[in-house]
């Protein structure tokens, strides 16, 4: 049916108490929605930072010193060469067999000098914690998995268990690469 | 605004007369008149109406007739229009046929498809206001100013294409149209005989109008007793459903 409305005292609509309430609820869920988003946006940022960290030691070509370069330069450049050589996929392989629905990877930290890795996780229980570092340590490539520090997330609904594991790697196989060219 | 619910009143104003009808409580309708015409002069029996408490609600509407509102058609805009833009077309278009009076005029807009023109609605600008403030110092908090056109419309068919005449005592309204817009506006006085003429006026009208509109009209009519279709060939007529007891500003309310 074509229109034919006017209203020439049209009274401006008031909300009732039930579109208040719903609005407000609807204001509170959002901000809990954009809050989680933004948890995991954070926490996927992190660990996508360390992953690129580490993907720029994967081997690329190394850049050889001229015969006449001065020690302090050969050093230096055989450092670097060193850095591009070292394969981290000994310690991609150890966290994709020992990691399991149960646990939520926060954030790594690399050192490579030392073939060690920090890793921030969180688990539902502490038992799934110690049970992930239990299956660390029994990885060929891994020399030793060490919980440094555990801790309740109260602040978070699920009250997941934060906790920081330092992961040594095995440095046999690395090593033999790494005198490449030294 | 429902005119079911329960507290609610409804108004029609009419020259020389105002009724009202209400949800609750009895009498359910009140009549009071004058013997003057205006608008204004409605204000004082709406006055004297609404001393009565009980005849107050939470909510109102008031129907206005015809006869104190004016309706134009603008040429096609040909593309969309600011609301500013809007109203001064609307503006302008009422201006070109009433003259400087309808500078002092409330004017509400229909927006239509740009290839349409708009359609336009105005009252006297004062009695709106000084309405809206003695509703309002009644304790109306829910008011709505309809003309009897916006009221009417609801009671045409879901779809349809053709004419559509909404008739009361001494006015008719005459406007053209399908279920998706406007083509044809227009209203005139009308006598004791305005049945007996109605073929004609919508031959003329077709005549006036670039729009093609099917020979097919529906009547509606408001407090002129019982009313039956005209007889003419070429035409298809049909009354729409009616109260044939109801006369004066009442019969308004029963739409």
């Amino acid at each position: 049916m074509a229109q034919f409305d006017f209203d020439f005292y049209a009274t401006p609509r008031r909300s009732g108490k039930l579109g208040i309430t719903l609005l407000v609820l609807g204001l509170v869920a959002a901000i809990w929605v954009a809050s989680n988003w933004q948890a995991v946006r954070a926490s996927e940022a992190g660990i996508a930072l360390q992953i690129a960290a580490l993907s720029q030691g994967k081997p690329k070509p190394a850049v050889l010193p001229s015969a006449r370069a001065g020690t302090h330069t050969y050093n230096a450049l055989s450092q670097v060469a060193i850095q591009l050589k070292y394969s981290w996929q000994p310690a991609f392989e150890v966290l994709d067999a020992s990691i399991s629905n149960k646990i939520a990877l926060v954030s790594l930290d690399a050192n490579q000098a030392k073939s060690q890795f920090k890793l921030v996780a969180e688990a539902r229980q502490l038992a799934d914690a110690v049970t992930f570092i239990d299956t660390l340590q029994q990885q060929p490539g891994v020399k030793h998995a060490e919980l440094l520090q555990h801790e309740m997330q109260t602040a978070d609904a699920e009250k997941p268990v934060r906790f920081n594991v330092l992961v040594e790697l095995n440095t046999a196989q690395p090593l033999s690469e790494r005198n490449t060219h030294e | 605004m429902s005119r079911w619910l329960a507290d609610s009143l409804r108004i029609a104003c009419a020259p020389g007369e105002v009724a009202l009808r209400r949800t609750r409580g009895t009498p359910a309708s009140r009549t009071l008149t004058t013997d003057d015409r205006n608008a204004a002069s409605l204000l004082p029996l709406l006055e004297e109406a609404l001393a009565d408490s009980n005849w107050h609600a939470r909510r109102v509407e008031v129907v206005i007739s015809q006869r104190l509102v004016r309706h134009v058609l603008t040429p096609a805009p040909g593309k969309t229009l600011s609301r500013a833009e809007e109203r001064a077309l609307v503006i302008g278009s009422l201006r070109n046929i009433y003259g400087d009076e309808a500078l002092q005029w409330q004017v509400q807009i229909m927006s239509q498809p740009p290839q349409h023109g708009l359609i336009g609605a105005a009252m006297d600008a004062t009695f709106i206001e000084q309405l809206g403030e003695l509703l309002k110092r009644h304790g109306f908090q829910n008011i709505a100013i309809r003309p009897l056109a916006s009221v009417a419309a609801h009671h045409l068919p879901r779809q349809y294409s053709g004419w559509w005449v909404l008739a009361e005592p001494g006015w008719v309204s005459v406007l053209g149209g399908t279920t998706h817009h406007w083509q044809h506006v227009a209203a005139m006085p009308a006598d004791t005989d305005w049945l007996a003429g109605l073929p004609d006026l919508i031959k003329r009208e077709t005549e006036m109008t670039t729009a093609s509109l099917p020979a097919a009209v529906w009547i509606q009519p408001v407090g002129l007793g019982a009313v039956s279709a005209p007889i003419a060939t070429s035409t298809r007529w049909q009354v729409l459903p009616h109260n044939s007891q109801a006369s004066g500003a009442l019969a308004m309310l029963e739409l």
